[in-house]
């Protein structure tokens, strides 16, 4: 493999937890796949909130039971026989339909997301970033019963005076499968063809300030001509951003690999702080760096854009809104 | 101009569309000024995260550009509503012909109705294997049913509708579900046809008396129903457990993904059905005989099962477009 072919997979390669997706506007976005706790907790919230709506449907089944043999003999009593046969009908309906068919309506109504989920900002999407039809949400939905395979009897843990019925679900199979897959998909995503992602609302981080009024001076020294390569831009903005909770000495080594060779390219003292280098460098790129305002300034497309947005409301929307 | 400024300038518009996004679709969806103007902030920042990949913004600020479009694709792009039309075809057009061309369908068929109907020879004749119905079920669980069948029923009650539905029906996706690893489903469904058909041998046994004859007007309605119920949940599930194995030139995956959105409807055709009979059981089956007596419970048998005949057989029929 050529060196060229090495960068350009290095480019379009994402992290292991992400996902590349192409809209119909052709621009590709990353989503953050879910991992196995948060897609656990958010099922044990649907659990807990399935639960206890059924338990307080439950209550009012016996309240209506109550009624029936308060009043036996009697057209009060008659009546209450007849309520408490349809609550009993409509609980034991609810259990069915929660137990079976909860995820499947919540992720077709609510585009991708039980009550669980938008508890913890994270979404079933196609594995192709298209929204979920409810034949996906059913059938990853009903195939959770194999995620929580194996179960174990607690009459095999307890002995059988307590029974073999009640089982505690082990999610094995579940987990294997998350594990096996690079996109954590388990048995029902891998049959309803789905993925989980992460929808987390953070506000973007603003650019670096700098005080120290060192950094703009040393900025000035450093020549116009330098133009910044793509991965080092990367490079600064992720070190000006994690040097904060560094110690200094850590700060100074990760500082010095790339402020060195600098130093000697701009003909800088030896001495040169490596850190206070590359935060300059940081300031002169993203802060102070003034941008030609000929057409072949590399910004002269985002100003473009920024002077069309009454252009763009009036271009018709591609793609099916719905 | 500075990048600090241009992310300044974008800001506004993007924490615009944040906003809109957090509210969700439902604040804007009937409104076209809105969502004309949630559009136009989405395709801007579609835009945006372009440009600043290709320029070098701070990747703090890229970043925060993929999760704003992707939260804004996910509210213009939603899931498709239930849509009336489209079920109407495929329950009333599409499944009964998947049905009636589906062989793991007949497979299913013949697995468990022969092993039902030779279980329940066997349990009723009790002379080529003496015992069978004992060793099969246990003389316990028989001695449950006989009791539970020896006096009568308290007629017809709504809240065993819904208890036959939770129970029923969940056996009945238990075996779709199952399925997809074939050895687990294979073991339901054998277990259903030789537990079911051992019982029903067993309880209409002449020497049972008016147990025999009480089980024989219980079962009668509601047994067509159920029973297709449960081959029907298995084919589907059988159709799928097979995709994986037998894939037909695609990839396992693509093999798997797409027979589970053929085999769906069967299974959903099966949870109907679970309910229909669980309706009969609950409502007709238990009535006393003042009530509906057993030849009126048979008619519904008769009328069931020609309906079925009719959704599997002249629906189903093959058609030439």
């Amino acid at each position: 493999m050529s060196i060229q072919q090495l960068k350009s997979s290095a480019e379009h390669r994402t992290l292991d937890n992400q996902v590349r997706v192409s809209t119909p506007e052709n621009i590709a976005f990353q989503y953050e796949i879910t991992g196995p706790t948060r897609r656990m907790v958010a099922y044990l919230a649907d659990v807990l909130i399935t639960m206890t709506a059924f338990i307080a449907m439950f209550f009012l089944l016996i309240l209506a039971i109550v009624l029936v043999s308060s009043g036996t003999g009697t057209a009060m009593g008659a009546m209450g026989q007849v309520v408490a046969e349809m609550a009993g009908l409509l609980i034991l309906l609810l259990a069915f339909l929660s137990l079976w068919f909860y995820g499947a309506y919540m992720e077709t109504n609510y585009n991708g997301q039980t009550l669980g989920k938008m508890l913890t900002n994270i979404r079933t999407i196609s594995t192709n970033g298209s929204a979920i039809d409810g034949i996906q949400a059913t059938l990853r939905n009903f195939f959770r019963l194999m995620d929580v395979f194996p179960v174990i009897s607690l009459g095999l843990i307890f002995g059988p005076e307590v029974g073999y019925i009640p089982f505690i679900p082990i999610f094995a199979f579940g987990l294997i499968s998350m594990a096996l897959s690079p996109k954590f998909q388990r048995i029902g995503d891998y049959v309803a063809d789905t993925i989980v992602v992460t929808e987390d609302k953070k506000w973007v981080h603003a650019l670096a300030s700098f005080p120290d009024p060192r950094v703009a001076e040393l900025a000035e020294l450093l020549p116009d001509s330098f133009v910044v390569p793509a991965t080092m831009a990367r490079a600064l903005a992720e070190f000006v951003d994690r040097r904060r909770v560094l110690p200094l000495q850590r700060v100074n080594e990760i500082a010095g690999s790339l402020a060195r060779p600098l130093m000697e390219q701009f003909d800088l003292p030896t001495n040169t702080d490596p850190d206070l280098l590359l935060c300059s460098l940081y300031f002169k790129t993203f802060v102070s760096k003034q941008e030609e305002t000929s057409s072949t300034s590399p910004f002269s497309a985002f100003e473009k854009l920024a002077k069309s947005e009454a252009l763009n409301a009036n271009e018709p929307v591609q793609g099916g809104a719905s | 101009m500075k990048v600090a400024e241009l992310i300044e300038k974008r800001q506004r518009q993007w924490k615009t569309l944040e906003t809109m996004c957090i509210e969700g679709s439902a604040k804007f969806k009937d409104d076209p000024i809105k969502l004309a103007r949630f559009s136009e902030l989405y395709r801007s920042a579609c835009a945006d995260l372009a440009l600043a990949e290709g320029y070098n913004f701070p990747p703090q600020t890229v970043e925060y550009l993929h999760r704003l479009v992707a939260l804004a694709h996910n509210q213009l792009y939603r899931s498709s509503k239930f849509q009336w039309k489209k079920w109407y075809k495929i329950i009333f057009e599409d499944t009964p012909r998947a049905i009636f061309n589906e062989p793991c369908v007949h497979v299913c068929f013949i697995i468990f109705w022969g092993l039902f109907v030779c279980s329940a020879y066997l349990a009723y004749d009790n002379t080529i294997w003496p015992g069978f119905a004992e060793e099969i079920v246990g003389a316990e669980t028989l001695e449950t049913f006989e009791e539970m069948h020896s006096q009568g029923y308290g007629g017809s009650s709504p809240t065993a509708v819904g208890g036959y539905i939770l129970n029923n029906a969940g056996i009945g996706l238990t075996c779709f579900v199952t399925m997809l690893f074939l050895v687990p489903g294979f073991e339901r469904l054998t277990f259903n046809a030789i537990q079911l058909g051992t019982v029903i041998g067993y309880l209409f046994r002449p020497e049972l008396g008016q147990t025999s004859v009480n089980f024989k007007t219980f079962v009668t309605a509601h047994g067509p129903l159920e029973l297709t119920a449960i081959v029907l949940s298995s084919g589907a599930g059988l159709k799928i457990g097979l995709s994986w194995l037998i894939t037909n030139g695609l990839s396992r995956i693509d093999s798997l993904q797409k027979t589970a959105r053929e085999a769906l409807p069967i299974a959903m055709c099966s949870v109907i059905l679970f309910c229909l009979a669980a309706l009969v059981e609950g409502l007709v089956s238990p009535a006393p005989d003042h009530l509906m007596p057993w030849w009126a419970k048979g008619c519904v048998s008769v009328f069931t099962s020609l309906m079925l005949m009719f959704y599997f057989v002249i629906l189903g029929y093959p058609r030439k477009l």
